[in-house]
C-alpha cells in the first residue's frame, strides 16, 4: 500500500513538473499523510522486534526509504524549493518497491532483537546514507543544470529546476546532515565491541569511506565555484556508495542483524 | 440586450495608423462621458493601448449597436485620418465580443502571447468609464468576468510563463544561476539600444549595483544617471568583470572585448560563478571563454533558442486557455440570459404570491389562528417550488426566447395592472 501511495505522490508531482497541474510549493497533505503512515508503519514494526526495525530487508530497505523521504520533506519545508522532491521521492519509491519485493519475516523465526545502542548506530547509519542519497541527487542535478546553462540547452531541466545557487545549498546541507549522522554511527560502533572483521564487511568499509568524503565536503567553505563542483562531483561518487549499500542490503540483509 | 464591440487592433492596422487613434486618459473621459450623453447608453468600456483602441457597448439589439460602432468609426475614421481597409471586420457581433474582451485579458489578442501587461489595461478601462459615470451593471459584469479569465489563463495554464525577450532572457539565465537577482552586481558594456533594454528590466531589482561602460563615456553616463549606477570607459572592463556577477556586452566592436587569457587572468581573482551575456554581433566575447570553469557564457543565438522554446510553450497553452475563455464567456451568457427574462419572472412570481395571499384572505375567517400561520408559511414555499424549474429554464433560455414571448408573459401576468379597455378586448 505504500507503494501505491508513494506512486500517487510522484504522479502528483510529475503533473506539477509538466505544468498539467499549478503545485502550491508547499508539501502537501498527500505528502505527510503518506511518511506518517510509513512511520505508523515502522514503529509498530519496531515493537514487534523491540528495536530499530532493521530486521529484514523489508525493515532496512523501507527504513531508508522513510529517512529519504523524510530528509528531502525538511529541505523542502526549510528551502521552500520543491522543484527536487520528484527526483528523491523517485528514489523513495524504488526503495519501496525493492522492500516490498521482500517477504516480511514473523518475530518467532530467527530474527536477532538488537539492544538501544545498536538501534542508535543502525537508525544514525541509515539517516547518513539517506543524506549521501539525498546529497548525490542534488549533486547530479546541479552538474546537469550547470551543463545545460552552459552549453546553451534550455530544456526541461532548465525550466523545472530552481537555481544553482539553490541546489548548491541543499547538497551542501545534505552533505552536511550525512556527515553528523555518519559521525554518530562510527562514535556508537566504538562501543559495540565490534571485531576487526566486522569492520572489514564491504558495506562497512563502504560507509567509512563515505563518512571520511562527506566530512571532508562539510568542512570545505562553500563561496567557490570548484568547491561546488567537486561536492557535486563527490555526492555522485557517494550516491554510487549508496547504490552499492541498497544493493548489499538486498543480498545480504543488514549488518546490525 | 446585445454587447457589440469596435476592436481596431495590431492585427489590422499598422503602428502609423494606431498612434492615431491611442486616447490619453483624459480623452477616455471625455469620449465616454459624450458618448453617454448622446447615445444614452450606459454601459460603456473603451480599453486604448499602444497595440489596441477597443469600444465596448451594450446596446438593446445587433441591429442598433452595429449602427452606433459603425458611426463611431466613421467618425473617427473623418477626424483622425485614416482608413480601416475591411470595415465590418472591425465591428463584432455579440457572442464575438464577449469572448473578445476575455481573449485580450487573457492575453491571447496581444502581439506577444500571454504577456500580463494586458490585464492591467483592462483594469485600467473600467477605472476610466467608472470616471465617465459609464459602468452599467451588464458591462461590470463582463469586465469582471474577463479579469477573471484572464487572472484563471495565467494561474491554469503555462499561457504567461517563460521569457519571451532577449533582455528579459538573460536575466532568467541569471536567475538560474544566482537564484535571486537582488543583490547582485551588474556590468553593462556598450551603451546601445539594446543596452537599454537590458537596463529597462534591471530596473525592477533592489540593492543592485551597477556600472555601465562605453567607448564614449557620455553616453554611458546619461544611461547611468537614468538608471542609477556609474558610468565609465572601457578601460575600466577589467574590474568590472572582477566585481560583477552578470556582465551584458552589446557593443559595434568588430573584434572580440573580453578574451580567453585575459579573463583567466582576471578571475583568478574572483570565486564566485560569472554569468556573460554577449549580445553583439560581431560577437564581442570570444566563444572560448565558456570554457572557463566558473564562466557562464550565452549568445543571442542561445537566447533566441531559449525564447522560441518558451513561445513553443505558450503556444501549447492556447487550447486549454481557449477552454477557459468559453467557459467564462458561457458563464456570463447565462447571466445576461437570465436578466433578460427576469422582469418576465418577477411578474409571474408576484402574480403567484399575491394569488396565494388573495386566497388566504378569504380563508382568514374560515379557519383557526394557528392553521391560518402554517398556510401563510406553507404557499409562499409552494410557490416557491412549483416555480423553481420553471424559473430555472427560462433564465437559461432567456437568449433563445423571442423578445416578444417575453413581455406576452410579463403582460399575462400582470393582467391587473393593464388598463380595463385592454382587458375587455
Amino acid at each position: 500500500m505504500l507503494t501505491v501511495l508513494y506512486g500517487v505522490i510522484l504522479a502528483g508531482e510529475r503533473r506539477i513538473l509538466t505544468g498539467e497541474h499549478r503545485g502550491s510549493g508547499a508539501i502537501g497533505n498527500w505528502i505527510l499523510g503518506t511518511t506518517s503512515l510509513h512511520l505508523l508503519a515502522l514503529v509498530m514494526r519496531g515493537v514487534q522486534v523491540g528495536a530499530c526495525p532493521v530486521a529484514s530487508q523489508w525493515d532496512s530497505l523501507s527504513l531508508l526509504a522513510w529517512c529519504i523521504a523524510v530528509l528531502q520533506i525538511l529541505l523542502v519545508k526549510f528551502s521552500g524549493d520543491r522543484s527536487t522532491l520528484i527526483y528523491s521521492f523517485s528514489l523513495v519509491f524504488l526503495l519501496q518497491i525493492g522492500s516490498a519485493s521482500f517477504t516480511l519475516r514473523v518475530s518467532e523465526t530467527s530474527e536477532r532483537i538488537i539492544d538501544s545502542l545498536t538501534s542508535v548506530h543502525a537508525f544514525s547509519a541509515l539517516i547518513g546514507v539517506a543524506g549521501v542519497a539525498i546529497a548525490g541527487i542534488h549533486g547530479a542535478l546541479w552538474m546537469l543544470l550547470r551543463n545545460s546553462i552552459k552549453n546553451g540547452r534550455f530544456g526541461f531541466l532548465f525550466k523545472r529546476l530552481s537555481s544553482l545557487e539553490e541546489i548548491a545549498r541543499l547538497n551542501r546541507i545534505s552533505t552536511g546532515i550525512a556527515a553528523t549522522a555518519l559521525t554518530m554511527t562510527l562514535l556508537t560502533s566504538l562501543f559495540l565491541n565490534r571485531t576487526y572483521s566486522e569492520f572489514q564487511q564491504p558495506d562497512v568499509v563502504v560507509t567509512m569511506i563515505l563518512w571520511g568524503i562527506f566530512g571532508c565536503l562539510t568542512l570545505f567553505p562553500r563561496s567557490t565555484g570548484s568547491v561546488i563542483a567537486t561536492r557535486a562531483w563527490f555526492s555522485l561518487l557517494g550516491f554510487c556508495g549508496v547504490v552499492f549499500i541498497i544493493g548489499w542490503i538486498a543480498l545480504f540483509g543488514f549488518h546490525a542483524q | 440586450m446585445r454587447i457589440n464591440c469596435l476592436a481596431l487592433d495590431h492585427q489590422i492596422l499598422p503602428i502609423e495608423v494606431r498612434e492615431k487613434i491611442v486616447f490619453s486618459h483624459d480623452q477616455a473621459i471625455q469620449f465616454l462621458t459624450e458618448f453617454r450623453h448622446r447615445y444614452q447608453i450606459e454601459d460603456v468600456l473603451l480599453i486604448s493601448t499602444c497595440n489596441r483602441t477597443e469600444l465596448y457597448i451594450l446596446a438593446n439589439n445587433s441591429h442598433e449597436g452595429f449602427g452606433i460602432l459603425n458611426s463611431i468609426l466613421q467618425t473617427w475614421q473623418t477626424d483622425r485620418d485614416f482608413r480601416v481597409p475591411i470595415q465590418c471586420a472591425a465591428i463584432h457581433s455579440h457572442g464575438a465580443s464577449v469572448r473578445r474582451l476575455m481573449r485580450i485579458a487573457a492575453g491571447l489578442e496581444s502581439q506577444i502571447i500571454g504577456e500580463s501587461e494586458v490585464l492591467g489595461q483592462v483594469r485600467m478601462a473600467k477605472d476610466l468609464s467608472d470616471k465617465a459615470g459609464a459602468t452599467g451593471k451588464v458591462m461590470i459584469r463582463l469586465w469582471e468576468k474577463a479579469l477573471r479569465c484572464g487572472k484563471r489563463v495565467r494561474s491554469e495554464t503555462r499561457l504567461g510563463d517563460g521569457a519571451l525577450s532577449v533582455a528579459y532572457g538573460a536575466l532568467w539565465i541569471a536567475r538560474k544561476i544566482h537564484g535571486s537577482l537582488k543583490g547582485l552586481s551588474f556590468g553593462i558594456i556598450g551603451a546601445g539600444e539594446i543596452s537599454e533594454l537590458v537596463l529597462k528590466n534591471l530596473d525592477t531589482i533592489k540593492d543592485k549595483k551597477l556600472r555601465i561602460l562605453n567607448r564614449s563615456p557620455e553616453r554611458a553616463e546619461l544611461l547611468a544617471e537614468r538608471f542609477g549606477g556609474i558610468a565609465g570607459s572601457l578601460d575600466e572592463l577589467a574590474v568590472t568583470i572582477q566585481e560583477s556577477d552578470v556582465v551584458v556586452c552589446s557593443t559595434g566592436s568588430q573584434i572580440p572585448l573580453i578574451k580567453k587569457d585575459e579573463l583567466s587572468t582576471v578571475l583568478k581573482e574572483r570565486k564566485r560563478s560569472l554569468l556573460l551575456i554577449d549580445l553583439g554581433v560581431p560577437r564581442d566575447i570570444e566563444p572560448d571563454c565558456g570554457n572557463l570553469p566558473q564562466v557562464f557564457l550565452n549568445n543571442l543565438d542561445d537566447l533566441a533558442r531559449l525564447i522560441e522554446e518558451n513561445l513553443d510553450e505558450r503556444r501549447s497553452a492556447i487550447p486549454e486557455a481557449l477552454e477557459i475563455v468559453d467557459h467564462e464567456a458561457h458563464r456570463f451568457e447565462l447571466w445576461l440570459n437570465g436578466l433578460r427574462s427576469e422582469p418576465a419572472l418577477k411578474a409571474l412570481r408576484k402574480a403567484m404570491e399575491d394569488a396565494c395571499q388573495f386566497e388566504l384572505e378569504l380563508l382568514k375567517d374560515e379557519v383557526d389562528q394557528e392553521t391560518h400561520e402554517k398556510l401563510l408559511v406553507l404557499l409562499p414555499r409552494l410557490v416557491k417550488r412549483v416555480l423553481h424549474k420553471p424559473t430555472e429554464d427560462l433564465r437559461a433560455q432567456g437568449g433563445d426566447l423571442e423578445p416578444r414571448f417575453l413581455k406576452q408573459l410579463e403582460a399575462l401576468f400582470q393582467m391587473e395592472d393593464r388598463p380595463e379597455s385592454e382587458d375587455s378586448a
